[in-house]
């Protein structure tokens, strides 16, 4: 009992992680400029076609990976603020949460109409070590070396650099960022790409199991939301913990509760965590005044 | 008014080309006979769906090509049932609105069952892909398979494991929807008559992405074999996370386990996995090579029993009419039920099929194994005609 309830908390930890790189965007984009993505998740679809167009011309996914990362970082960052965010946030939260919405349908059916409602293989990593009573299959060791990799990277750009720091400051307080000279456009436009860069990260990684279709994004994308809320929304270091712990959760709830209601689990997390403790996981109260 | 000539003699030359260029439709003096094809075009179900429809229109043009039924063209409209039952529902509907001769389609069982009130209702023929057992067990005189039911691919599946296998613990993952459900307790019945010990019964959802919950309990259940019944996208899914898992006990399963969307998608994980299929594009015989290579040339995709099916299907259709000697919708049904259609009457017929009185239909089998990405036929079973 105990082999198989450590093979969950890795399975888990496996899957949360990537749940983390996915909801780590959503708190980046909240802290940097209030947008709440709800396109989030076919931002992690988008990447993943791109590499398997790249690699239908016969190169390797180490040739697709950059490409998909440049298509994201211009797509899905640059464009996407430029031509969404911006012209939307000066009306307000609301719609321009609406405007993402429209976004992730208009995406979804853009990847339908130019690759088919079919599902598509992606290459991953077979087989694995067992250690005992674990195995630990490569895919799952990879997937969460890149993610514990990537939130470290992620967290030390944001705590050691100036760079870092200047992000920082613009999410607490855009206006004193500005005054204290802080070019506040331009960290919030390196916030996007932070997001794009994940998002293709997680495709990577998330694709070779659930292969490549155009409606993926909605599972991922309203998953890593829970998440995000979860860990507390205006936290990346939320973000990370709502991942793993929705993950594992996940993991458990699928191996020892009824399978009928396994998709449940986020939304019944999250309904726990917005009645009892708001804040999320690692999240810091926040008071507005109307 | 030399130039208004001139005008006239070109303009009757150029619609004397384009009436050259045209295809025969003089060929067909007699009324079009519009067909309904309501089918899984998006949402999960889209890769089965996409090929049924294909399949049908493949028939469609090879019917038309030869003269049509009786002399009338057939015209087919599609319908999207967007793999969600209660669209189906509505699509049926309004193909029905349409007043078609007959309806071939949808493939998943959920959908037909919830449709095929309708196609009763309206005396209309529909002629479908869907396995699951009851849905021709409702008395409806109006419904037809263009495969092998549940009732007819479990038992292989089960002797195959007992036998074959030698198999006693076994644990199965299903997909929590009316063909899977149907398929489980098919399953279940059989391999209690068979000795057989379900240790893990694992159901899973319509299009789901992640397995390996699943999976782990699987391994922790310490089965001799593993029955899979899954929609086509699932089962790669289940089975790469499997084999990730180092899972090696053998897999077998229905049709949508050895189909070619999954071996596509799980790859290297689908081999050495068994299935049972009424239709198996690696059958070895010549007509469904011939389907296979021209549906591989026409649509540039592997076909799948789907394919046939949607194939077939029209051909049901032509070898019906042809028997009532004219076009009848209301007296199609009728004129199927009992029917025994050769290929070498009708060449779109690519196994010689026996339609039963209850719908279902009976053409034998294959037991296929998967290698290096193929289906390899291991066992041929004759239809008991």
């Amino acid at each position: 009992m105990a082999a198989l309830l450590a093979q969950l908390l890795l399975t888990g930890l496996a899957t949360g992680a990537i749940y983390a790189l996915v909801a780590i965007g959503f708190s980046l984009l909240w802290q940097g400029s209030q947008v709440v993505n709800f396109a989030q998740g076919d931002f992690v679809t988008l990447p993943a076609f791109v590499m398997l167009g790249v690699m239908g011309y016969g190169l390797p996914l180490w040739v697709a990976m950059p490409v998909a990362l440049l298509v994201s970082l211009l797509v899905l960052g640059v464009l996407f603020r430029r031509v969404l965010v911006q012209p939307m946030l000066r009306h307000g939260v609301m719609p321009l949460v609406i405007a993402t919405m429209a976004l992730s349908i208009f995406m979804e059916n853009a990847m339908k109409n130019v690759a088919s409602a079919e599902a598509y293989p992606f290459p991953g990593l077979s087989g694995g070590i067992d250690l005992g009573p674990l195995f630990l299959d490569w895919q799952s060791a990879v997937t969460l070396l890149s993610a514990v990799l990537a939130v470290l990277a992620l967290h030390l750009f944001l705590s050691r650099t100036r760079t870092g720091r200047a992000i920082q400051a613009t999410a607490q307080n855009p206006a004193v960022a500005r005054l204290l000279g802080i070019n506040v456009d331009r960290m919030i436009l390196i916030t996007f790409l932070i997001n794009a860069a994940l998002v293709t990260l997680a495709a990577v990684l998330i694709s070779p199991a659930y292969l490549v279709k155009f409606n993926n994004g909605e599972a991922i994308g309203l998953t890593a939301f829970c998440a995000a809320i979860i860990g507390g929304f205006n936290q990346v270091r939320g973000a990370v913990a709502g991942g793993l712990l929705l993950g594992v959760t996940e993991t458990f709830a699928a191996t020892f509760g009824p399978d009928q209601y396994r998709a449940a689990v986020p939304m019944v997390l999250l309904i726990v965590f917005v009645l009892f403790r708001p804040q999320g996981l690692l999240g810091r109260r926040e008071e507005r005044r109307v | 008014m030399r130039l208004s000539a001139t005008r006239l003699a070109l303009g009757s030359g150029l619609l004397a080309l384009i009436a050259a260029a045209s295809p025969a439709r003089a060929d067909f003096t007699a009324p079009d006979l519009q067909i309904a094809v309501p089918a899984e075009l998006s949402g999960s179900g889209a890769s089965v769906g996409v090929l049924w429809r294909d399949g049908v229109h493949m028939a469609i043009d090879d019917v038309n090509a030869k003269g049509g039924v009786l002399g009338h063209k057939l015209v087919a409209t599609d319908y999207d049932t967007q793999t969600n039952p209660s669209v189906s529902r509505a699509v049926i509907q309004k193909a029905l609105d349409g007043h078609p001769y007959a309806v071939l389609g949808p493939v998943y069982s959920g959908s037909v069952k919830v449709d095929e009130e309708l196609t009763k209702a309206a005396h209309i023929t529909e002629i479908m892909g869907g396995e699951a057992g009851d849905l021709t067990t409702l008395g409806d005189a109006y419904v037809f398979r263009t495969g092998l039911g549940q009732a007819q691919t479990i038992p292989p599946v089960v002797e195959y494991m007992a036998h074959d296998l030698k198999a006693k613990r076994i644990a199965m993952i299903w997909v929590n929807d009316d063909y899977g459900k149907g398929g489980r307790d098919a399953f279940l019945a059989d391999a209690k008559k068979a000795g057989l010990n379900v240790v893990a019964d694992l159901s899973s959802e319509v299009g789901q992405v992640n397995f390996q919950a699943d999976v782990l309990r699987l391994r922790a259940s310490h089965p001799d074999a593993v029955f899979i019944y899954l929609h086509e996208e699932e089962a790669a899914r289940f089975l790469k996370g499997a084999r990730q898992m180092g899972v090696a006990v053998p897999m077998v399963g229905g049709t949508t386990v050895i189909d070619s969307q999954t071996m596509k998608l799980a790859g290297s994980a689908a081999n050495g996995v068994v299935g049972f299929s009424g239709l198996a594009t690696g059958a070895p015989m010549p007509a469904v090579q011939n389907f296979v290579q021209r549906f591989q040339a026409e649509f540039h995709v592997h076909p799948d029993h789907n394919a046939i099916k949607g194939y077939m299907a029209v051909w049901m259709v032509k070898a019906a009419t042809e028997k009532m000697g004219k076009p009848d919708a209301t007296g199609l049904a009728a004129a199927l039920h009992g029917l025994m259609i050769e290929p070498a009457s009708q060449p779109g017929i690519l196994l010689p099929m026996h339609v039963l009185a209850n719908g279902d239909v009976d053409n034998g089998g294959f037991m296929v194994v998967v290698k290096d990405g193929q289906q390899h036929i291991i066992r041929i079973m004759k239809p008991s005609m």
